[in-house]
């Protein structure tokens, strides 16, 4: 797959990458544009992101979790919550995630229209990148080739 | 049995007989809310104190409490205050404690609501009558310091005179004085709080002259000004550019509001609006204190003092210690107490020393009163205080001649302290005013409805008056309901109350005044009836009808009547004046026939031009819509989100990708519908929501943020219907979309109206909803307030915030059931990083509630209530546990105001 002036970039081709949401949207928009580049495996709640982690070099959250069935939410210690956390469910499963010594690379799609709050969340559960709903599928898939070189940096 | 005994007293028989308790207690009752209750109080109270030495021991309590009710309903407020101090002493039961708590909380506001009575007006003599009457032809010839002289002269001589104090106000006026104007403004309004014009003048000269410190005056003499008259729309928005200069931005919002809803417009009112949206809050500066004037005895004084005040020293020594003391300092007041305990004379030396000064003497006689001295003691003092004019000496006289049975002396220093520049105690004034003369039969409820209405709570001025408006009501009633409805801006239901009012002369004349504002064509005769009684206000009122009417001629001459009879303030001119000059314009233009027929064309094509615009620009654009309908946040919010989301986030994102995925870009952006189609419904849905809300949006293709984003959508829609081709539009449209569309819908969700709750605006919500409890039996126990900071900001609309207090409130006093209940405000971060800020009220039930069985509620009332509405403001529902005495605390979280 090429980027930019039609480079290779090393390490990225055939990642596997976990999406954790509520649908389907995300996985399935992925696979069918970026498919033949990455491979994407999808997480409908905490219990099951933490089965399929061994494998995954990234994880690709979505924030709200409406759907999902209430009894399956958790707080940020990755215990069951009250169904008014749905609407932040992915920070959360990250925290828990976190808490559990996970420290892959995390792309949280949201809007969070605060820059400050945003600004904190990257600092507190790095490495991570709030990707706003703006942001159209080929810069997601820039940031995602490009975090193989990010972990190397670390 | 009660009717009887009603009659046989109204007769005048002296010795009806009611047998046992519970007919005396139905009686006094039942009399209690007799219109003529006032002409009978001695007697009545006179049969009911029988009945009270016949009740048995058990029901004696009962009895009294009726007593002290009919005390309160004949203004004898401290007799009942005295009657009820007796009984709370008897260890009544929970429910009579109840009752007691009811009727002195219903006597309290019944004395705060007699403050706003005006003073009585002293006797004046006509020759200072027609002195008056010159002064004011003087300043009427434009000799304003001749007048001035004159009025100092009277105010002089008649301190509480209102009518020598207004001329002195406007003289001053005339001379530019403005800062004296204020002053003798500031007494007139005291010596008579009905004065509306001067609480209006007061109001305008400390907003304009006055700056921060004297912002709060400025607001408050508004206030007044307005729940007097609110037809003066235009002091709201002096009142938006008071809270805007203070950093009160929500304030100025909500006072915007009111102009609007009163029928105000115009760009002074757009630019403030703009302004408080602009603006974040900024604390205001603390009002400078005066201090009295330092008499500091000198450092071997004070230990001589000290020595002579220790356990040890015999009283013999301390004396002459004291005697020492104050032949170093003469002026050592407490000293000279001091002295006065042990030989019950005051230092002579002492008096000398402050002879000339009121504040000292003041001081020295409440010392010496509270060692034990006799009023004739003390008396001289203050006699010396009053000489040297030190006003609060004044005060202090007529609480000693009260406490001597000299009421009227009592009396005349009240006044002359009412009439004083700045009096410190006003209020106790007022009291004691109340306690000495004979109760008045002033009309309470309209009293109490102008308190509510200072306290900008309209909704509870109407629960005061009773009943909404309905024929028959007393017209006074009715006028006072009107006059609520006025301040609301609700000016349909104000139209209504003063035409059941009329003909009654003040109903008239407020009815044109509101009719002026709002053309009310349902009140034509009405009007037609005030014009034929002078009222010139009717005359516009009348105008407007045959303006909307398109009744130019009859127009016409109603604005010249109107314009020839009307007084200079009259709101209506300026508008009047545009009127007639338009009128005017189009009837010369219409003169031609020829022309007119051109005219006529060209009008007609212009009428279409006009129609046609109105069909593409009528309505408002979403953003100016919250901000006049702030109720239409929530689904604006679920309308933006579901846009950013569904559309942007999972179709419009892989815009970017047409080059290589070309057939599944436009599968993503056309099936299962096109994209644009999804836009255009989730506005629909909203313009639904805003037309119900009696607010129109916009029509889709000129709606500034939706119509664009559909224009690109559909243009990248009809792009991709194509075969191939187009791929730079497309890559120009998802950079729009990126740039610009999704900025521009998230700058919607920054216009959430703000709500700040601050301790004043908390207590006025609590007393809302502790009227609402005690009126229907309910137990109530004032809850204990914790506030985070000065005050917290909700991004809620504030009667949704208002609505789930109160409910929140109610259900913690009905668990509580007369035990302990907390009210917490405040903000934290939760841990998904959000600002919260969250409203708790807490009680100490063991009883339990749970999330769960919240949920499960019928919607509608109670928790359930609280619960769809903090969701319908995004925010969600919380149980947490409390120290004690409290256990538990329920409660609504919501996402902090954007900054």
């Amino acid at each position: 797959m090429e980027e930019g002036r039609g480079r290779l970039l090393p390490g990225a081709a055939g990642m596997t990458l976990l999406v954790c949401e509520d649908g389907a949207e995300y996985t399935e928009r992925f696979q069918r544009f970026l498919g033949a580049e990455f491979r994407f495996l999808r997480a409908a709640h905490f219990a099951e992101a933490v089965q399929l982690l061994p494998g995954v070099r990234a994880l690709l959250l979505d924030l709200d979790f409406r759907r999902t069935d209430p009894a399956l939410l958790v707080d940020e210690s990755g215990a069951p919550a009250a169904r008014d956390t749905a609407e932040v469910q992915g920070i959360l499963i990250l925290r828990a995630l976190r808490s559990r010594g996970v420290t892959l690379p995390a792309l949280l799609f949201a809007d969070l229209d605060d820059d400050a709050r945003a600004a904190r969340l990257v600092a507190d559960l790095a490495p991570l990148q709030i990707v706003p709903s703006g942001e159209g599928l080929a810069r997601i898939a820039q940031r995602l080739r490009a975090l193989p070189d990010q972990q190397r940096e670390r | 049995m009660i009717a009887l005994l009603a009659a046989l007293l109204a007769a005048g028989v002296a010795e009806p007989k009611p047998r046992g308790w519970l007919e005396y207690a139905n009686l006094a009752d039942r009399l209690s809310e007799a219109p003529d209750r006032w002409d009978r109080a001695s007697q009545t109270l006179l049969l009911l104190s029988r009945g009270l030495a016949l009740a048995p021991a058990g029901r004696k309590l009962d009895l009294a409490l009726r007593v002290a009710n009919f005390e309160r309903s004949v203004g004898r407020t401290a007799q009942a205050r005295e009657r009820l101090l007796a009984l709370s002493a008897l260890k009544p039961g929970a429910e009579q404690a109840r009752r007691i708590r009811e009727l002195q909380d219903r006597i309290d506001d019944e004395e705060r609501a007699r403050f706003l009575v005006d003073w009585p007006e002293p006797a004046v003599a006509p020759a200072q009558e027609a002195e008056l009457q010159a002064a004011r032809q003087q300043l009427a010839q434009g000799e304003a310091q001749k007048a001035l002289a004159a009025a100092d002269a009277l105010s002089l001589q008649l301190p509480a005179w209102r009518a020598a104090r207004e001329l002195r106000a406007r003289a001053l006026d005339e001379l530019g004085r403005i800062d004296q104007e204020a002053r003798e403004l500031r007494i007139l309004t005291q010596l008579a709080p009905s004065q509306a014009q001067a609480w209006r003048r007061l109001g305008e000269i400390l907003a304009e002259q006055g700056g921060l410190l004297e912002a709060d005056r400025a607001d408050e003499a508004l206030r007044q000004a307005l729940a007097l008259e609110p037809a003066w729309t235009q002091l709201w928005l002096l009142r938006a550019k008071l809270a805007l200069r203070q950093g009160r931005a929500q304030d100025a919002l909500r006072a915007l509001d009111r102009f609007e809803h009163a029928g105000g417009s115009g760009a002074e009112a757009a630019r403030l609006l703009a302004v408080a949206r602009a603006q974040a809050g900024l604390p205001g500066p603390a009002a400078a204190e005066t201090l009295p004037p330092r008499r500091e005895p000198s450092p071997q004084a004070r230990a001589l003092f000290q020595q002579a005040g220790a356990v040890s020293t015999p009283p013999q020594s301390a004396k002459d210690l004291l005697t020492a003391a104050l032949s170093d300092s003469p002026a050592f007041v407490e000293a000279a107490a001091a002295l006065f305990a042990l030989t019950s004379a005051i230092p002579e030396s002492t008096v000398q020393a402050l002879q000339g000064d009121g504040p000292g003497l003041l001081e020295l006689a409440a010392q010496v009163r509270r060692a034990g001295g006799s009023p004739e003691a003390v008396s001289p003092l203050l006699d010396r205080a009053v000489a040297l004019g030190f006003p609060e000496a004044r005060f202090a006289r007529a609480s000693l001649r009260a406490g001597q049975a000299d009421g009227p002396g009592a009396l005349d220093d009240l006044l002359a302290y009412a009439a004083a520049p700045q009096p410190q105690h006003l209020e106790e004034a007022r009291a004691l005013r109340a306690r000495l003369e004979e109760p008045l039969r002033y009309d309470l409820p309209a009293l109490q409805a102008r308190l509510r209405l200072l306290e900008d709570r309209p909704e509870a001025a109407l629960s005061t008056l009773g009943p909404d408006c309905a024929a028959g009501a007393p017209a006074a009633r009715l006028i006072a309901l009107g006059e609520v409805h006025e301040f609301s801006g609700e000016l349909p239901q104000a139209v209504a109350c003063y035409r059941l009012a009329a003909p009654e002369a003040e109903a008239l004349q407020r009815l044109a005044l509101v009719a002026g504002r709002s053309p009310a064509p349902g009140a034509e005769a009405e009007l037609r009836q005030a014009a034929a009684l002078g009222i010139a206000a009717a005359h516009w009122a009348l105008a407007r009808i045959d303006l909307q009417s398109a009744r130019s001629s009859d127009a016409l001459l109603q604005i010249d009547q109107f314009l020839a009879a009307a007084p200079p303030g009259d709101p209506g001119l300026a508008d009047a004046r545009a009127a007639r000059e338009q009128l005017l314009k189009s009837s010369t233009a219409a003169a031609g026939s020829k022309l007119r027929a051109r005219t006529g064309a060209a009008l007609g094509a212009a009428a279409l031009l006009l129609a046609f615009f109105a069909f593409f620009w009528a309505g408002a654009p979403l953003e100016s819509a919250l901000r006049k309908a702030p109720l239409l946040f929530p689904q604006a919010a679920r309308a933006v989100g579901e846009v950013r989301h569904d559309v942007i986030k999972h179709r419009a994102s892989v815009l970017g990708m047409a080059r290589e995925h070309r057939e599944d870009v436009a599968r993503s952006l056309l099936s299962p519908k096109p994209a644009s189609q999804a836009v255009a419904q989730q506005y629909q849905a909203l313009r639904k929501a805003a037309r119900a809300q009696g607010l129109p949006l916009r029509r889709l293709r000129r709606e500034p943020i939706f119509g664009p984003l559909v224009r690109d959508l559909s243009r990248a829609e009809a792009l991709l219907r194509a075969p191939a081709g187009g791929e730079d539009e497309l890559l120009g449209i998802d950079q729009r979309i990126r740039e610009v569309h999704s900025p521009r819908l998230a700058a919607l969700l920054r216009l959430s109206p703000r709500t700040r709750l601050d301790a004043g605006a908390l207590s006025g919500w609590i007393r809302d909803v502790e009227v609402e409890m005690r009126r229907g039996g309910a137990p109530w126990k004032d809850p204990s307030i914790l506030l985070q900071g000065r005050s917290v900001e909700f991004a809620v609309e504030r009667s949704a915030l208002s609505l789930i207090f109160a409910n929140l409130l109610r259900n913690a006093q009905a668990a509580a059931a007369g035990g302990e209940v907390i009210v917490r405000l405040g903000e934290e971060r939760d841990a998904a990083g959000r600002n919260l800020t969250v409203l708790l009220v807490g009680d100490s039930s063991v009883s339990t509630v749970s999330l769960a069985s919240i949920e499960e509620r019928q919607s509608g009332r109670g928790l359930a209530l609280v619960r769809d509405l903090t969701r319908e403001w995004q925010g969600h529902l919380v149980i947490r546990a409390e120290e004690p005495p409290w256990k538990k605390a329920v409660g609504a979280c919501f996402p902090a105001p954007p900054a």
